[in-house]
């Protein structure tokens, strides 16, 4: 089973309005459209594999009537659910889609306060099912009054079990993350901060912060960086560093593009396929999720077939 | 029709060292009437619920619930029994003896039993271990779905 920790899910409400303007009513109808998804990164993650025909499972801090609604979602999808019911509510993260304008408004809520007896349930019910996992994957933003130090707990824990782990976040539970060792780091870059106080302008200060990571820690394996409106991509495993490219990559929606990545990455990872393979089935699958509007395509023949405009060089 | 068609892959327990008081925030945050208890490899190893809380603080309640001249005890003997409880952890009060199923049962034995042993919940085991819960009102509402 592959253990996918959220602690900060989401219920994500996507409107699809034309012509959205401030100061205006916009009437739910024909013509506007509203979906309701679970959400956070760890959940897409599940989603996507599940419907990829893996064996999943979800853990996190759910709570109140939004944390129930998630809950039934995730049942629903067949997901095996694993979590932790907290005092207030699942956040709800509202994101404004318009299309005839090409505007994205988001409305992210921070996530209900986590307290220590909830966090202390979590860490125990996490060495419970480490037994049955063959694969951690630790992805998103730690709610408010979570200790920053707890994704780096998490990849102690599982090293000290020899459990692979993959590691998608920002900041400092990322820097912290990092100096524990997953196995495969994948930085959250989208919003500007300065990892490691390092520059990420340039492919060379890319490859120079990829080998930083790599000596912060001998368990990291691979550490994979994106950069999609750049269109740059790059990957370092072990002592190699490649380069990777997408033909004609247009860009219709960045939403869960790193969700799609790390999907395809473990999907690559459990067929035990070569590292450039493994590197191009992460690659494809964010692609595939960047055309469409709607997040979380999982399509195995649209992954494939997307594969053959994936180029990968040695650097 | 079998149990894996009907169950619901909830693996949500507690350890066997949970206080009763974090373990009654959990099933009323959750709404639940019951949890399951798994060791430290996620083996099953019974059910805890609100009716054991309860029956642990009297236990002649249930006995006495039954008889026409049952008087309740006093509030003030019902806190104080359930301050004892509260205190104690969920070794101490689940239940180990429980019903369990398997994902090849036939859904007609998770009905029997359900009915049988006045069950509402029962786990679903694959190698000792939990992978998931059938519930009466969720299996009713899978038959209703099927006959639509």
């Amino acid at each position: 089973m592959i253990t996918t920790v959220t602690l900060n899910p989401a219920l994500d409400k996507l409107y699809l309005i034309n012509n959205f303007k401030p100061h205006k009513l916009h009437r739910l109808g024909d013509l506007i459209k509203v979906s309701t998804t679970p959400g956070g990164k760890g959940i897409n993650v599940a989603v996507f594999l599940n419907r990829l025909g893996l064996d999943v499972s979800a853990m996190g801090f759910i709570g109140g009537h939004t944390g129930r609604i998630l809950e039934e979602m995730v049942r629903d999808e067949k997901i095996i659910s694993n979590f932790i019911f907290v005092e207030n509510d699942t956040r709800i993260d509202s994101s404004i889609v318009d299309e005839k304008n090409s505007t994205l408004t988001e409305i992210n809520e921070s996530g209900p306060p986590i307290f220590k007896e909830d966090i202390d349930n979590f860490m125990e019910r996490y060495e419970r099912i480490l037994d049955d996992s063959e694969l951690i994957i630790i992805s998103g933003s730690i709610p408010p009054n979570t200790p920053t130090d707890i994704y780096a707990r998490l990849i102690d824990i599982a090293n000290n079990r020899k459990i692979k782990t993959i590691l998608n976040t920002a900041r400092i539970p990322l820097e912290k993350g990092i100096e524990a060792g997953p196995t495969i780091v994948y930085p959250d870059m989208r919003s500007a901060y300065n990892l490691f106080d390092s520059k990420t302008e340039t492919l060379e200060d890319y490859v120079s912060l990829a080998k930083l990571i790599h000596s912060k820690n001998k368990n990291i394996e691979t550490v994979v960086f994106t950069n999609p409106l750049k269109n740059l991509y790059i990957a370092s495993v072990e002592d190699r560093i490649y380069q990777i490219s997408i033909e004609n990559s247009k860009i219709v929606n960045l939403f869960g593009f790193g969700d799609a990545l790390v999907g395809g990455l473990v999907y690559a990872l459990t067929k035990e396929e070569p590292t450039t393979e493994i590197l191009r089935t992460g690659i494809a699958a964010g692609f595939v999720n960047m055309r469409s509007i709607k997040k979380q395509i999982a399509n195995i023949e649209d992954i494939n077939e997307a594969k053959s405009k994936i180029k990968i060089a040695e650097i | 029709m079998y149990v894996k068609d009907i169950m619901f892959n909830d693996i949500t327990s507690v350890g066997p060292n949970t206080d009763i008081k974090y373990l009654i925030k959990l099933l009323m945050r959750q709404h639940r009437d019951l949890m399951p208890v798994a060791n430290q490899h996620n083996e099953y190893l019974g059910m805890i619920g609100i009716e054991d809380v309860i029956y642990n603080a009297l236990p002649n309640y249930y006995k006495l619930i039954s008889n026409i001249n049952f008087m309740p005890p006093s509030s003030d003997k019902l806190i104080e029994s359930l301050q004892n409880v509260k205190d104690k952890i969920v070794k101490d009060i689940f239940r180990k003896e429980t019903f369990t199923l398997n994902e090849q049962d036939t859904a007609l034995h998770a009905a029997n039993l359900m009915i049988k042993e006045d069950l509402k919940t029962i786990a679903v085991i694959r190698d000792k271990k939990l992978v998931g819960l059938v519930n009466r009102a969720d299996f009713l509402s899978f038959l209703i779905d099927q006959s639509l």
